[in-house]
């Protein structure tokens, strides 16, 4: 051994063991869709990525209790969220036992003068406590007054009922003994809302452990609970990854080995052919840990193309080993076309890396990494690890001799331009509905979860919360008193039935300002039982009954101001807080429409309500423009990889002709790969994109490997094998990502496996010698 | 014994209901479940502790199988409820005002329009859903007392009392926690 190559091999353990050594100590994989997701471009966005992260939704989890009678599930509801309730790990349980939260009750009764949009003066002059009273009567009347009979002779202007209404105005699930059923009261349902943030997947496994680990100590004999939600979805999810990674990986790793073995027929080659892969996917896991911190799980199942390509580079250097000659001569004879091959894959790979989708950016990363140190372990490590005797017995072509391609290899470059136009025809058919920016598609929750939470949503009645209005400010106070502002639009708005309805922070939290007009149309002790007087003249209320009116109104006039603070520990308290919070800059006012049925008119509306700080969010539109904008921008990086990979081919070959022979298989391969899957009826994601640059990284391999000048008809064989090998490898990485449950991975599996099938059938086209 | 046996038995064949065959709960809810449309003009009394005097209301009930009940109050003021499925609107053509609920937001009213509904269409799982359902009386004269289940009703209401003849409701009080009562006295109309 040199003293050259003992420094190479010196240089490579250290590699290997610095990296080994980074990631036992900093590896952490991270399988959250969000951290996948590329940062907010603007004001909308920034609020859309702070919901899917953290924001009240991802912190829903919706359950239903199932399988006993719906007396037995009525108790299990109780016992369970009184259980959770007391257990910390949720804001809030809600069951719709209207026992639990009568504190809440209590407080808005006791906050109504402050709370009511109804306080206004008029409203307790004489006319007004008259005209209120007469109606009053009228309801006493009526079967609904049983309600607020009660309530009558401290509330006779109905201030509670109004907020009682607003509060209340969203469709609610029916009642069965006293808790929220399903209408055959075959499930009981509750929303819990957990106080981790819902990126918080190890909270968010635990809440829902938890959750399951009460439910089994009260549960009554057969019942089971079923729990569905944002958080969850994201837990299973991460699972899945993580189960789908590790399998693909080894799939892939097992299916390679085999084709090696059948190769090589000696176990030294196949194990060493597994070190320059072996070393990029450790290189590169640790280039994306260095580089961005936690790993993404779909990174990591990339690992399995790594390897399936990174396996290639070997063969190429076994297969061309002549006999006799020492491998450093082959791996300096091949060198310049395996540097080229390399070369393109990783051009394709630095696309990703420029992108500011940070999924992507991870991706490029581990493969320019990966691609690169498997490289120059094939051409600087393997030709001295491997024994001289180790190649002895491998194939030295195909075991069958017939090329099946011969007859057409005459017409091969019309053939080709012919599949090649024809692809481009179809693909130009499909032009409009050729992507899907549904970012919903991209989570790996399994369907049957989604199917569930969709279910127990609509039994819930639980807003789908598509549609915020936000309202930026820069104070609280601001923020406040511009949502109030804003009630006259959407009043307007639910009148003429464009929204079914809204929630906002200043229902809870009026401004000071406005507490302060209310305060003021509050009459003195003395004026108001003079009014009163007034007012009951002629009506057959018994003397005396309003003597809690005049107290309650008293007490008002004097009562603290209602603060965030008057909350806390209610159930108001989390729902305040999701409704207004503190931004970088200043504050956010949250108004969650439901129901919306007429966006035009309600943006119509908006707008000429002329304040800039107001921003109508439609989350899903946003959600679809984020990742069309992503989309578009991966389309021109991946033009621009594309335009370098032929720069680079060219001047590698420094011959037009051949570039094109070269670059059109590639080119080709990925066209009727994407006709293919169009015409299966899949639409197109970045992640299809992301393996389309694979696919032509691998289809210009084989095209230089083909178009190699080769001195014999012992080598054309030995190029076919290589190919041929070559090929089988890929498909084993690309069939063990088809197989996974993971929708992200299965696309790339499928993606690869057409790619690397046409790029094999047009490489041999289109070879400079018959193949 | 046995003269003690048929002495009982002799008695109970005096009480009233026990002369006719048996009559049993799913008997009446089988009858009234066969009445796809009723109408009724009402009379409803009120007496209230917050005021001097009764209220008194009269009007018309509509019920059509299998949900729909509208209520429409004609002196001294007009008003129609009309509860179908899960919601209640409310018209109030004086005020010219429409406002509608879903019915499991009010459990209360809820419970109090299950007590009729579903007592006119036969449903009893719904009864006993909100209510522990007792009947007295036979066919031609029967009385269905109610008594609230859960919290929501039995803070409002203490019990419903139902009289009747055949499938038909004839008087109904609501007697309430407060101390307060209603009755509606009812007269069918021809179909």
């Amino acid at each position: 051994m040199t003293r050259g190559a003992r420094v190479t091999l010196s240089l490579w353990i250290f590699l290997l063991l610095a990296c080994g050594a980074w990631l036992l100590r900093h590896l952490s994989v991270s399988t959250d869709l969000g951290g996948f997701l590329p940062p907010a471009a603007t004001p909308a966005q920034e609020v859309l990525v702070d919901q899917l992260r953290a924001g009240v939704a991802a912190r829903l989890v919706l359950m239903g209790i199932e399988g006993a009678d719906s007396a037995a599930l009525a108790g299990a509801s109780r016992q369970l969220a009184q259980s959770l309730e007391a257990s910390g790990a949720f804001e809030t349980v809600a069951n719709g036992d209207p026992t639990r939260h009568s504190r809440e009750g209590e407080l808005l009764f006791a906050l109504r003068y402050a709370l009511s949009p109804g306080v206004q003066a008029q409203r307790f002059s004489a006319q007004g406590l008259r005209a209120a009273l007469q109606e009053e009567l009228q309801l006493l009347a009526s079967p609904l007054g049983l309600l607020t009979r009660r309530s009558l002779p401290a509330d006779p202007t109905g201030e509670f009922r109004r907020i009682a209404t607003q509060l209340g105005g969203a469709t609610v699930p029916a009642l069965g003994h006293g808790v929220w059923q399903s209408a055959d009261g075959k499930r009981a349902l509750l929303v819990a809302q957990t106080r981790a943030p819902g990126f918080d997947l190890d909270a968010q496994a635990s809440a829902a452990g938890l959750a399951q680990a009460r439910f089994a100590e009260l549960a009554p004999a057969g019942a089971r609970l079923r729990l569905a939600g944002p958080g969850l979805a994201a837990v299973t999810a991460r699972a899945t990854i993580e189960a789908d990674a590790l399998r693909a990986t080894l799939i892939s790793l097992a299916g390679v080995l085999l084709v090696l073995a059948a190769v090589y027929r000696s176990p030294w080659p196949v194990l060493l052919s597994a070190l320059p892969a072996a070393s990029g996917m450790l290189a590169g896991a640790t280039a994306v840990s260095v580089l961005f911190g936690p790993v993404h799980g779909i990174t990591l199942a990339f690992g399995a193309v790594l390897v399936g390509e990174a396996v290639d580079y070997p063969t190429y250097l076994y297969a061309h080993a002549a006999r006799g000659e020492p491998l450093t001569r082959t791996a300096a004879r091949i060198g310049p076309t395996l540097g080229l091959a390399i070369l393109t894959t990783a051009c394709g790979a630095l696309a990703m890396l420029l992108s500011s989708f940070r999924g992507l950016a991870q991706l490029g990363t581990l493969l320019i990494v990966g691609i690169g140190v498997s490289g120059l372990v094939v051409w600087r490590v393997l030709p001295v690890l491997t024994p001289a005797h180790a190649l002895r017995a491998k194939a030295r072509g195909l075991p069958f001799r017939a090329s099946p391609l011969s007859p057409w290899r005459k017409r091969g470059p019309w053939l080709v331009a012919l599949a090649a136009i024809g692809a481009a025809l179809l693909i130009a058919a499909h032009r409009d509905r050729l992507w899907d920016d549904d970012l919903a598609n991209l989570s790996p929750a399994p369907p049957e979860l989604k199917a569930l939470d969709s279910e127990l949503r609509n039994q819930l009645g639980a807003p789908d919360l598509r549609h915020l209005v936000a309202v930026r400010a820069a104070t609280r106070e601001a923020a406040l008193q511009a949502s109030e502002r804003l009630v006259a639009v959407l009043e307007r708005a639910v009148a003429a039935d464009w929204i079914g309805g809204y929630d906002m922070a200043a229902r809870y939290l009026p401004s000071r300002h406005a507490q302060e007009q209310r305060r003021a149309a509050l009459p003195e002790a003395a004026a108001l039982a003079e009014r009163l007087q007034q007012a009951t003249r002629g009506l057959p209320f018994r003397p005396g009954v309003f003597a809690p009116f005049l107290a309650d109104v008293e007490r008002a006039r004097r009562a603290a101001w209602v603060d965030a603070d008057t909350w806390r520990g209610t159930a108001i308290a989390p729902r305040l807080d999701s409704l207004l919070a503190q931004a970088d800059r200043g504050w956010v006012a949250l108004v969650p429409l439901t129901a919306v049925r007429n966006v035009e008119a309600l943006d119509g509306a908006l707008r000429a309500h002329g304040d800039d700080a107001v921003l109508h969010i439609d989350l899903k539109r946003e959600a679809d423009a984020l990742v069309a904008g992503y989309r578009r921008e991966s389309l021109q990086l991946f033009a621009f990889g594309l335009a370098c990979i032929a720069v680079l081919v060219f001047a590698g070959l420094r011959d037009g002709k051949a570039t094109l022979r070269v670059l059109a298989p590639a080119l080709a391969a990925a066209l009727l790969t994407v006709a293919t899957l169009l015409a299966a009826g899949s639409r197109l994601t970045i992640v299809h994109l992301v393996a389309l640059l694979l696919v032509i990284g691998v289809a210009l391999n084989y095209a230089l490997v083909f178009n190699r000048r080769a001195a014999d008809e012992a080598e054309r064989a030995l190029t076919r094998l290589t190919v041929l090998a070559a090929s089988l490898t890929t498909l084993c990485a690309a069939l063990a990502l088809s197989a996974c449950s993971t929708p992200v991975l299965r696309a790339i599996g499928v993606t690869v496996i057409c790619g690397t099938l046409y790029a094999f059938l047009l490489c041999a086209l289109l070879a400079r010698k018959p193949v | 014994m046995r003269r003690v046996a048929i002495a009982l038995l002799l008695a109970a064949c005096h009480l009233p209901g026990a002369a006719q065959e048996a009559f049993s709960l799913p008997a009446l809810m089988q009858a009234l479940a066969a009445v796809p449309v009723a109408q009724a003009r009402f009379t409803e009394v009120r007496h209230l502790r917050l005021l001097r005097a009764p209220l008194e209301l009269q009007g018309t009930l509509r019920y059509v199988r299998p949900d729909r009940l509208e209520r429409r109050v004609q002196s001294p003021y007009e008003e129609t409820i009309v509860i179908e499925g899960n919601r209640v609107s409310v018209d109030d053509p004086a005020r010219g005002e429409r406002r509608s609920y879903a019915l499991a937001s009010l459990p209360a009213a809820y419970a109090m329009v299950e007590s009729l509904r579903a007592t006119l269409a036969g449903d009893l799982v719904a009864l006993e859903r909100h209510y522990e359902v007792r009947l007295a009386g036979g066919r031609e004269a029967w009385t269905l007392s109610l008594t609230p289940r859960d919290a929501g009703g039995a803070g409002l209401l203490t019990e419903v009392r139902l009289q009747g003849a055949a499938a038909r409701i004839t008087r109904i009080e609501y007697l309430e926690a407060a101390g307060d009562r209603t009755t509606v006295t009812i007269r069918e109309l021809q179909p």
